[in-house]
């Protein structure tokens, strides 16, 4: 989190990343360029470049299958979410070995030609009619188009810039990208070489990544499926404050789920509550599930904080969300789910108070 | 996070794998006899 825009906001944790980033590609493109030639015997003559092409190839692959995995697995298992964290160097790290790849490729297939090599990865297989035979190409270019646009766009200024929604938005074309290549490798390599490692790798890809996301999917919709209950005015029930006092630690939240909105997260600090909107200003994370921090709300996802009573972040940041009133009645904390304003100051309810 | 409101929300995570794994898995049956020479990889290609 910071109050101003910086090319790149590194520290210690994220210099380490990166060089282990760094290393695991360099390793992993040496590895392919030894064991492929053994591993997966090919029916044409391979050249380094062919070689140097497919060990780029699926190395980007591999990384976007392993990006996607990220945010189910968080979801799953709180000990993924420093992953997440980092998860943007990642993707621009993907992104630039999606180019050398491309690069690659073109200049090998498409370099020497009469038509300019972009031109000619777009019109030299005129069969997009057709399924297999398909031009495969363009889908890995569509691909790597999506992938630029995430990259550029990645930083927080461009967050602030487009807002969260739009950029959100913009980003899910993560899974467009995804699909794209799938179908670029299905169409291009995989019909070119009778190995069997092609297609098992290609097909665990899509398993992983589709089952961890129905897995976390399935998660979230056993929370949206048991709705708080409501009292007659319409506030949904927190907890007994008793219960609360007991069960309930000191920073953490008791997700409150509304029949329609977003969920609530109700904060315990220290023997008063607060109701924020479970939703992230940055980046939509699930407050609910980060803690207090220094008297801040702070989301588990990339640390953006917030003060319980009023939603704001605290100053030189601007950032608001929305805050819930809170009453207990007969010894029930309940608390309102119509959202007031972002930024709206709520007095904390006493836990050990008892009124109407 | 964002609760998914609309129910198209939820069923196109549900359709989407399902087209790509099918699509997937059609390349898989449908590929042809081993390919002569450089196969697909360079067809129309000026190499």
């Amino acid at each position: 989190m910071s109050a101003g825009f910086r090319a790149v906001q590194w520290n210690n944790h994220k210099r380490v990343y990166d060089l282990a980033l760094l290393v695991g590609i360099l390793l992993y493109l040496t590895s392919f360029s030894l064991l492929a030639p053994r591993l997966m015997p090919s029916d044409h003559p391979v050249t380094p470049e062919i070689l140097r092409t497919r060990a780029l190839g699926s190395c980007g692959l591999l990384m976007l299958t392993l990006i996607l995995a990220i945010g189910p697995l968080a979801r799953l298992d709180r000990r993924f979410l420093p992953l997440l964290y980092n998860r943007r160097h990642f993707g621009v790290a993907t992104c630039l070995v999606g180019l050398a790849h491309a690069w690659s490729a073109i200049d090998w297939y498409h370099g020497d030609g009469k038509l300019p090599p972009l031109v000619s990865v777009l019109a030299s297989n005129p069969n997009y009619g057709r399924f297999l035979g398909f031009p495969f190409e363009a889908l890995g270019l569509a691909a790597l188009a999506i992938l630029i646009v995430m990259a550029v766009t990645s930083h927080d200024f461009w967050l602030a810039f487009l807002t969260p929604p739009v950029w959100k938005a913009i980003h899910m074309g993560v899974y467009a990208a995804f699909g794209l290549l799938v179908l670029h490798v299905a169409l291009g390599v995989m019909q070119a070489e009778r190995s069997p490692i092609v297609p098992i790798l290609l097909g665990g890809a899509v398993v992983l990544v589709a089952s961890l996301h129905v897995l976390a999917a399935r998660r979230e919709w056993a929370i949206d499926e048991g709705s708080s209950a409501t009292d007659a005015t319409g506030w949904l029930r927190v907890g007994r404050a008793e219960e609360l006092r007991a069960s309930l630690p000191d920073g953490r939240a008791r997700i409150v789920v509304p029949p329609a909105g977003e969920r609530i997260a109700v904060f315990r600090n220290g023997a008063t509550l607060s109701a924020l909107v479970n939703v992230c200003a940055h980046q939509n994370g699930p407050l609910g599930e980060g803690r207090i921090i220094d008297g801040c709300v702070t989301c588990p996802w990339h640390g953006f904080q917030f003060r319980p009573e009023d939603g704001c972040a605290p100053a030189p940041f601007t950032d608001k969300i929305a805050t819930y009133r809170l009453k207990q009645e007969a010894g029930i904390v309940l608390v309102d789910p119509r959202p007031l304003p972002p930024g709206t100051r709520v007095e904390p309810l006493d836990l050990g108070a008892s009124h109407g | 996070m964002r609760r998914p409101h609309r129910r198209w929300h939820r069923r196109i995570w549900l359709v989407l794998p399902v087209l790509l794994g099918g699509a997937f898995l059609a390349a898989l049956v449908l590929r042809p006899a081993p390919p002569i020479g450089d196969g697909p990889l360079v067809s129309g290609a000026a190499r």
